[in-house]
């Protein structure tokens, strides 16, 4: 990956200095051209270089660390070593070589020499056998494991919520190298285990203890219209009403609590509280809005309910015992409205109802204690076919039996022996890790991925989960091998909702967008920015990534979309009005200032500081993400320049423009910075404006190829002239998370080969979806010799 | 889910109220126990408190050397437990330097800082650096507690990325690490370290029930030992590497889960924890006070707690410091933004001074908990303008028990490997090891009595 991503800036460097051409210049010429040229080459400007600038400490006798950089008299031999010229590169291109203290060599001279480099791993690469390279084998991270027991057993409670955070490589939380297992996490395992197979499987011996909970908030629901068309009691538009799962059938006490509104003109008056189809409303009287903890304008009713999800309902009633609608809450004389409901119990030792995840676990229930061995046998061979994502052996299934024997042999319910078994299944290394065994490899060392591999792959890609049992068994039946077998699969699989999970997590992390999460904006220059508004944001930019990757969208939609979606909340943000309610709609955005995704506020956000906006962070974000130009980091002992232009924006943009004058700066600040400037319309949450304080905002700027712009749309037309640029990055940043494993050298083709089909496709991001899971380094993988024993 | 997170005073409270059944509580030391027996039932513990992005150095080191020197601005909060502190002066973390590594300096600091080991440059795969100092002794002495050790922290590790210059958030996110490769990242939600510690509350299970569900854990994790080596037969070299860490951790649980039988869990009267609080005080000062009852119930005898990651960019708006730390220390000797940073620092000491305040306070048989404790506070970078790793922000605390003595201020010759000090501090609590990291020697000042 570093070697690619190296070459990939030497690449920017190129195209901003030929804007376009660079594609002809890499693929163009044939073979003996480009050796030709790279002797040429190395004669003429790299040698000389290499002479003038790092031959003193980098020679046989004093081959500082161990580089030795004169004996190579020819391309040829110096092109036997790839690696020593990466690193080159690399110390040439983040300014640590020469170090400090000697001269500078003149920057177009280092580009000549960075350019040869670039072509010269160009040349390897396109004469290099594929090689689809090698995935370690990878551990579940957490979204994988929460969506794989919910999709194995249909609890979803996020069991790894508690897990400690997955380190990232390359970008993306998936990768094989990086995963690590310790023992925090092992525990965190063995406990989740237990409490899965808990909730799971429901033993005749569970006895539910009475558990509380309030429903408030987001949970009461106005039922407004839909009254005419409700049933059963209280059924108006002013009715508040809420949902909730009842464990088992029980006794339980339900709360009601008025809410305290504290207005003065509020009234004593009488509210009814149901629950639908389980009798007569409860009136009440309530009382005037004392507050305090000592007064609490709280009304409580117990009685029994079945297992299932029932409604309450509470709501402002007439004087009679007989309900009648008050007009509406713009009365709030009368008007009286429910603060929270409280569900508590079941109480008296109640029985747990059968989960749905047990019926689907127990495909047998054994009459007799003699019949439990096979029936157990069955049930474990069955859950560990899935969650082992493939088909299972008797050495497989021996040990899960074991434990379910001693778990009887202690005299345990057989519910409770399938616990056992289930948590070995839960901690076994087949199901934690993605590991890819089978099949020879052919000569060249490489072999292709069983059907049954490929489907796991497919699912981690694409939904962040198993396989389901459809894509399982057409794996097992050999229909996953033909592309037609292969794209109908994954057309169905990306119509399911469960690839909402390409987009938290791919889209997530490719744009940083899971950083909305952690941002805190300040809270006295912001006061607007609040959950709502932070979780708006973060939908709108899923939406509609989500979108673009259904709809055939490409990658000029990412820029310039003149659509997005909004909720009243967003809108508001944004100051388009019209736009009422919770829900997002899709919205036209033609004549508003924005479009496309780099004007979503949630982008702009997690590229500013908490307290303003900074043109390097946004710049900075721009090259990496979208881009895929990233600049070197700073050299070392130089203060990060941004962090001293606190201040007006007028005074930041002229302090800015200073730095680049100094040309150690000026190599990436003048990439990065204009990128940045030509944002600065919006503020640190998004907002668009015209001035900063007494400042007019200048979102004015040229980027290093020349190209001039006067403002956010005038900058995103000129960055679709780099639409290829931008493609061949979200191909690379797509093609890691696909994979699980950092790019090589050797991918650089299927990179550009994946670029190509979508250069073919007007640039659509669906076509990279269905291309990667077509692609070799998807399909294959490269031996590593099995270990002997 | 409406309860209240723990305040101050309910845990002090919680604390007085430890259930018996502790091994050294003063019930449970016999009056005719020799003090010999005494000291065996008395552990000494080590304590680390990492902060990031350094500090304002003029307002931290005093003037004056020896005893009786002036506190500073910064140390100003250790005026009530000054007689348990001692301010080093002049130690260096040479391994944090770039060392033609470019870059990075923020992950190398929390990297090196208690491993003395330079760790390698990426963002993926093969990340290396070394043992850290808590661990050596953590693994010295992991038959005699419930846990080896404890990492705690209070900011989320990076989501996203490489997390400095090309450095892997692997070595920003901790500070302990179990081995070359294997970081152990700390727990940052105080409930789940309450958990770690004493137990979640399993719907009513009782403790003849909690040692069941032990036994049959352990047996599901022998079965899954067998199950492992089988599959490691089929496996290349890395592939295998990654179940060899996966086996250690399998082992490690289990012998914990064993250990279990011998140190059950501590009842404790301390409310748990409901989540991480919004105020940062509030979550620092509870992540201590964890601290605090992990070594006063025995639970372990070595954490390390980062009350930062390094390169943090927490504002601090209880103390009116809006903007982000990190941005803020580069502060270019804007006299501003140099008082802010002081005032974080000093925010932060204050907060320490109030854990030092509560050890000081829990006696344990002849002494109080504080004096049983080798507790280090400090960063690894000196200046965050400069991001130096010498001249390095360091200061001892308790460990009278161990032979340390408080109240004064030490200044070492320029360039003194921190390792050396760690190496002092080994020998001080009977875990002596040959040499550590680009460990020279000992220092001479902390090891005579």
């Amino acid at each position: 990956m570093y070697a690619l991503r190296v070459a990939r800036f030497v690449l920017s460097l190129a195209c901003a200095a030929i804007a376009g051409l660079c594609v002809s210049v890499m693929f163009g010429a044939d073979d003996s051209g480009a050796a030709q040229r790279q002797d040429t080459a190395y004669q003429q400007q790299v040698t000389p270089f290499l002479k003038r600038n790092c031959i003193l400490c980098h020679q046989a006798k004093n081959a500082t660390a161990g580089l030795d950089l004169s004996k190579y008299g020819t391309a040829e031999l110096a092109w036997q070593h790839p690696e020593m010229w990466e690193k080159v590169s690399a110390r040439l291109l983040d300014g640590t070589m020469p170090p400090k203290g000697l001269p500078r060599p003149p920057m177009e001279q280092r580009d000549a020499v960075l350019n040869w480099i670039r072509d010269g791993l160009e040349n390897l690469a396109r004469n290099a056998k594929p090689d689809p390279g090698r995935v370690t084998a990878r551990r579940l991270n957490r979204v994988e494991y929460n969506n794989t027991v919910r999709d194995l057993l249909g609890v979803d409670f996020q069991p790894a919520a508690n897990f400690p955070a997955d380190d990232a490589g390359y970008g993306f939380d998936n990768i094989g190298d990086v995963l690590s297992v310790s023992p925090v996490l092992m525990e965190k395992y063995v406990d989740a285990a237990w409490e899965i197979a808990q909730r799971a499987i429901v033993s005749p011996q569970d006895r539910l203890e009475p558990t509380y909970a309030r429903l408030s908030g987001d949970s009461l629901r106005r039922l407004g219209n839909a009254a005419s068309a409700a049933t059963g009691a209280l059924a108006f538009p002013h009715t508040r009403e809420a949902s909730f799962d009842f464990p088992a059938d029980a006794e339980y006490e339900i709360t009601l609590r008025v809410a305290d509104r504290r207005r003065k003109r509020q009234q004593p008056g009488l509210m009814a509280m149901a629950v639908v189809g389980q009798g007569d409303p409860q009136v009440f009287e309530t009382q005037l809005p004392s507050g305090g903890e000592d007064s609490p304008n709280e009304f409580a009713i117990r009685l029994r309910l079945p297992a299932g999800t029932h409604t309450l309902r509470a709501a402002t009633v007439d004087a009679a015992s007989q309900p009648v609608v008050v007009r509406d809450e713009a009365d709030p004389a009368r008007f009286i409205d429910v603060g929270h409901f409280e569900v508590r119990g079941p109480f008296g030792g109640a029985r747990r109802a059968l989960t749905q995840s047990h019926q689907q676990v127990f495909v047998c229930s054994p009459r007799t204690k003699s019949a439990q061995p096979a029936c157990a046998e069955r049930i474990v061979k069955r859950l560990a076919r899935l969650a082992y994502r493939r088909p299972v052996t008797p050495a497989d299934v021996k040990p899960l039996i074991v434990l379910a024997s001693a778990a009887r042999a202690e005299g345990f319910p057989f519910e409770e022996q399938i616990r056992f078994a289930l948590q070995g299944i839960l901690v076994s290394p087949h199901f934690l890790f993605r590991v890819e065994r089978g099949g020879a490899p052919d000569d060249r060392g490489i072999r292709a991925l069983s059907p049954i591999e490929l489907a796991s792959r497919l699912s981690y890609f694409l939904w962040s989960s198993m396989p389901d049992d459809a894509l399982l068994t057409v794996a097992e039946t050999g229909k996953l091998q033909t592309r037609e077998q292969l794209m109908a699969q994954v057309k169905r699989m990306l119509a399911d909702p469960k690839a909402r999970a390409l987009t938290e997590n791919f889209a997530g992390q490719w744009l940083r967008l899971r950083n909305m999460d952690l941002v805190q904006p300040d809270r006295d220059l912001f006061p607007s920015f609040d959950a709502g508004l932070r979780a708006a944001m973060k939908r709108e930019t899923e939406l509609m990534f989500e979108t673009l990757l259904r709809e055939g969208g490409t990658v000029d939609d990412i820029l310039v979309a003149d659509f997005s979606f909004l909720n009243e909340r967003l809108a508001t943000h944004y100051g388009i009005s019209g736009i009422e309610g919770e829900e997002f709609r899709r919205v036209s955005l033609a004549g508003t200032k924005r479009s496309g995704m780099l004007t979503h506020a949630s982008l702009l956000t997690i590229s500013s500081y908490p307290t303003r906006t900074s043109p390097v962070l946004r710049g900075l974000w721009l090259l990496e993400s979208v881009i895929g130009a990233p600049p070197p980091p700073p050299p070392p002992d130089i203060p990060e320049l941004d962090a001293e232009g606190v201040g007006e924006a007028a005074t930041l943009r002229e302090r800015m423009e200073k730095h680049r004058t100094d040309p150690t700066c000026a190599a990436c600040h003048s990439k990065m910075d204009p990128l940045g400037f030509g944002l600065e319309n919006f503020d640190a949450i998004g907002r668009y404006r015209e001035a900063e304080g007494r400042f007019p905002i200048d979102a004015s700027g040229t980027l290093p190829d020349g190209v001039h712009f006067d403002g956010p749309e005038s900058m995103k037309q000129a960055l679709l002239k780099q639409r290829r640029q931008i493609a061949a990055n979200l191909a690379e940043k797509m093609l890691t998370f696909a994979l699980g494993r950092g790019l090589e050298r050797y991918d650089r083709a299927s990179v550009e080969a994946l670029t190509a089909s979508m250069e073919a496709n007007q640039y659509r991001i669906s076509t990279l979806v269905e291309e990667i899971c077509w692609s070799m380094p998807f399909r294959m993988r490269r031996s590593e010799g099995v270990a002997t024993p | 889910m409406t309860r209240k997170h723990l305040s101050r005073r309910s845990l002090l409270r919680g604390i007085g109220g430890v259930a018996l059944g502790l091994p050294f509580l003063d019930a449970m030391t016999p009056a005719f126990a020799t003090r010999r027996e005494v000291a065996a039932a008395s552990p000494l513990r080590l304590g680390f408190a990492y902060v990031p992005n350094g500090v304002t150095m003029d307002a931290w080191t005093p003037a004056e050397v020896g005893r009786g020197f002036e506190l500073t601005r910064i140390l100003q909060p250790l005026e009530k437990v000054r007689s348990h502190v001692s301010v080093l002066s002049g130690l260096a973390q040479h391994n944090a330097k770039a060392l033609g590594d470019g870059p990075g300096d923020h992950a190398r600091a929390a990297a090196a800082f208690l491993t003395g080991v330079h760790p390698r440059k990426t963002d993926g795969a093969n990340i290396q650096n070394g043992v850290s100092v808590d661990q050596v002794l953590a693994r010295q002495w992991e038959n005699r507690t419930r846990f080896a050790s404890l990492e705690l922290g209070t900011e989320y590790g990076g989501v996203v990325g490489n997390c400095d210059s090309g450095y892997s958030c692997a070595y920003t996110n901790s500070l302990a690490w179990h081995n070359e490769t294997t970081p152990l990242p700390p727990e940052i939600n105080p409930r789940l370290v309450f958990e770690r510690l004493f137990g979640a509350s399993r719907n009513g299970e009782t403790p003849a029930e909690a040692r069941q569900r032990q036994r049959f854990q352990r047996s599901v994790l022998d079965h899954v030992q067998e199950d492992t080596a089988r599959l490691m037969l089929d496996l290349g070299p890395t592939d295998k590497r990654k179940l060899d860490e996966y086996l250690y951790a399998v082992r490690d649980v289990e012998k914990r889960l064993a250990r279990a039988v011998e140190h059950p869990v501590v009842e404790v009267d301390m409310p748990k924890p409901s989540g991480i609080p919004a105020k940062f005080s509030d979550h620092l000062s509870l992540m201590y006070d964890l601290m605090a009852i992990a070594f006063q119930t025995d639970s372990t005898r070595v954490v390390t707690l980062m009350v930062g990651r390094e390169g943090s960019s927490r504002t601090y708006r209880e103390i009116g410091v809006q903007d982000a730390h990190h941005p803020l220390s580069h502060h270019q000797k804007n006299p501003e933004k140099i008082e802010k940073i002081t005032q974080i620092n000093t925010f932060h000491m204050t907060l320490f001074a109030g854990f030092l305040e509560k050890m000081a306070s829990i006696r344990e048989g002849d002494a109080t908990l504080l004096e049983r404790s080798v507790i280090l506070y400090g960063s690894c970078i000196g200046d965050g303008n400069r991001h130096n790793h010498d001249e390095l922000p360091v200061l001892l605390a308790g460990g009278q028990a161990a032979g340390l003595q408080g109240s004064q201020h030490l200044r070492f010759p320029k360039d003194t490997p921190m390792t050396n000090l760690y190496l002092t501090l080994l020998d001080r609590l009977g875990a002596p090891i040959e040499q550590f990291g680009d460990s020279t020697g000992r220092i001479q000042e902390l090891s005579g009595v």
